[in-house]
């Protein structure tokens, strides 16, 4: 039944996933041949001295294409389901609700993850080729919460769309923004590395503790709470 | 083990403030055929929704299988098929992407049921829903309930947005779905004209209220409509026990009734309505859907 269900979303989104993964790509292609140029025009010295004592980050251009990659696949995913209230075919299969809802919302993430996950190893694999382990690490450290923030983002945009009443989902959807302005907090590269080294895994828990919420939307809807 | 497949018991139901039925009683027994009837608005999208679990009444109870309609088995679900009002489906699979999808969640799947549907309609396996006529994904939502094989169908306006042809078609299948299987229905639509032949039983819902629940035969049986002309019409004809409905049209006026000739014509003349010419006419069921209901 999972297989089912995982197949039904892969056609809903594939298009929009495959285009997310270009403009992600796209993105990292992009900044890499930024940091091929500049280590073609500057010393090196000088850019690790920009990175460290400036706090500049070669990856800005990343910082909110994760959020707009949260933000998409939510809607392509969930839009639909809401849409002529196609949920109802959903709850109605044969399985527990919850288990139906975790696992759309667990592809979304998943597929995220997969995007993500290429972005980050191009970027460091080429980063490698220029700065020391302790600046990509740091530089890690740096784009992580931005990453997080397009779960963040996306599991927010789950909740809003199956839940049933409007003055919910604006409740919702503010505290999902200020929810993501924590991940923002900090984009300059000393900075994050301070203020994020210690709190990204406290990011990764707040995650996992909205995440479930999608049940409690759930929950309404069946309800048919307004 | 119960003959109910469906029993609804005191239901009662508000948006907000706003009362949609009271006291909502019925019981859908093994193999029949049930209707539940009414106006726009009346109420029957919200049965369908408690029935399914997707709304949660403000009292009383509805079982299914005899599991409270709000905390249905995974294992129940799959003895009863939902069609959404407007053949609702996923639009952006085409016909052979949705039979997949459905046939992982049903064991006993019958995906011959299904393709022999299709076969009527003129597409292509590769056709997306999305680009189908309204009747043609009725057909595709009706095809993937006779796979699913459920024990209970439950039938949300399956007229919804269809012309004659499809209609027939669509009754075609089920009505012989039925006969063969003695599967049980519980059907909604708001074209009472397709479902005299079909129904066993149905309630009729009028706004905020029950007006009847009886063998379909029953009451085609019983409930009558009597013409006449009055000798001295009074503006407004008061509705009770024995006059269902009325209406006067010019210089006719027609009672709608459960009681006999005799004692509508007694109950007439003690209200001082002096009549002549009553003759009693012949009802289709929308006629007398209309009748009890009336037409606004």
């Amino acid at each position: 039944m999972i297989k089912s269900l995982i197949y039904k979303e892969w056609l809903k989104v594939r298009w929009t996933l495959i285009a997310l993964g270009m403009l992600n790509l796209l993105v990292v292609v992009s900044t890499c041949v930024s940091i091929a140029n500049a280590f073609g025009l500057i010393d090196a010295s000088k850019l690790y001295g920009d990175i460290v004592a400036l706090q500049n980050l070669f990856y800005y251009d990343l910082l909110y294409i994760p959020f707009l990659t949260g933000l998409l696949l939510g809607i392509v995913q969930f839009y639909p389901e809401i849409n002529s209230s196609r949920i109802k075919l959903t709850l109605h299969l044969p399985m527990k609700e919850s288990k139906a809802l975790m696992t759309m919302q667990l592809f979304g993430i998943g597929s995220m993850f997969l995007i993500f996950a290429v972005d980050v190893i191009i970027l460091l694999w080429f980063s490698s080729k220029y700065f020391p382990s302790e600046i990509i690490n740091g530089m890690f450290i740096s784009i992580l919460p931005w990453l997080l923030a397009g779960f963040v983002i996306y599991i927010f945009i789950t909740i809003i769309f199956v839940d049933t009443s409007w003055s919910r989902r604006a409740i919702i959807g503010l505290t999902g923004l200020a929810f993501v302005n924590n991940y923002y907090l900090s984009t300059m590269y000393g900075g994050t590395t301070y203020s994020y080294s210690e709190s990204w895994f406290y990011f990764v828990i707040m995650i996992i503790i909205i995440s479930p919420l999608i049940l409690w939307s759930g929950n309404n809807y069946k309800r048919g709470v307004k | 083990m119960s003959n109910a497949v469906v029993q609804v018991k005191n239901l009662t139901h508000h948006y907000g403030d706003r009362l949609i039925f009271e006291n909502l009683n019925f019981q859908i027994n093994r193999g029949s055929i049930f209707g539940l009837l009414g106006k726009n608005g009346t109420g029957k999208t919200t049965t369908i929704n408690i029935l399914n679990g997707f709304l949660e009444p403000t009292s009383g109870q509805c079982l299914v299988f005899d599991e409270d309609s709000h905390k249905l088995s995974p294992q129940t679900k799959s003895r009863v098929g939902f069609l959404i009002e407007g053949h609702i489906q996923y639009s952006f699979m085409n016909i052979k992407q949705i039979e997949k999808y459905y046939s992982g969640f049903y064991p006993n799947w019958k995906k011959e049921a299904y393709w022999e549907l299709l076969k009527k309609l003129q597409v292509t396996e590769t056709q997306k829903i999305s680009k189908m006529s309204c009747g043609q994904r009725s057909q595709i939502a009706l095809g993937l309930l006779l796979a699913q094989n459920p024990d209970l169908l439950i039938l949300d306006d399956f007229s919804m947005g269809l012309d004659a042809g499809y209609r027939r078609l669509f009754l075609d299948y089920l009505s012989d779905y039925i006969q063969a299987e003695g599967k049980t229905v519980f059907i909604t639509s708001h074209i009472i004209q397709d479902l005299e032949e079909l129904l066993d039983d149905c309630v009729i819902l009028d706004y905020k209220t029950v007006l009847m629940t009886m063998p379909i035969k029953k009451f085609m049986d019983e409930f009558k409509h009597f013409r006449c002309i009055l000798d001295n019409p009074p503006p407004v004809i008061q509705k009770d026990d024995i006059i269902k409905n009325v209406e006067i049209l010019k210089n006719k006026t027609s009672f709608f009734t459960f009681a006999e000739e005799s004692v509508l014509l007694n109950h007439l003349e003690k209200l001082g309505l002096k009549h002549h010419g009553v003759q009693q006419v012949k009802m289709s069921l929308e006629d007398a859907f209309i009748g009890l209901t009336g037409k606004y």
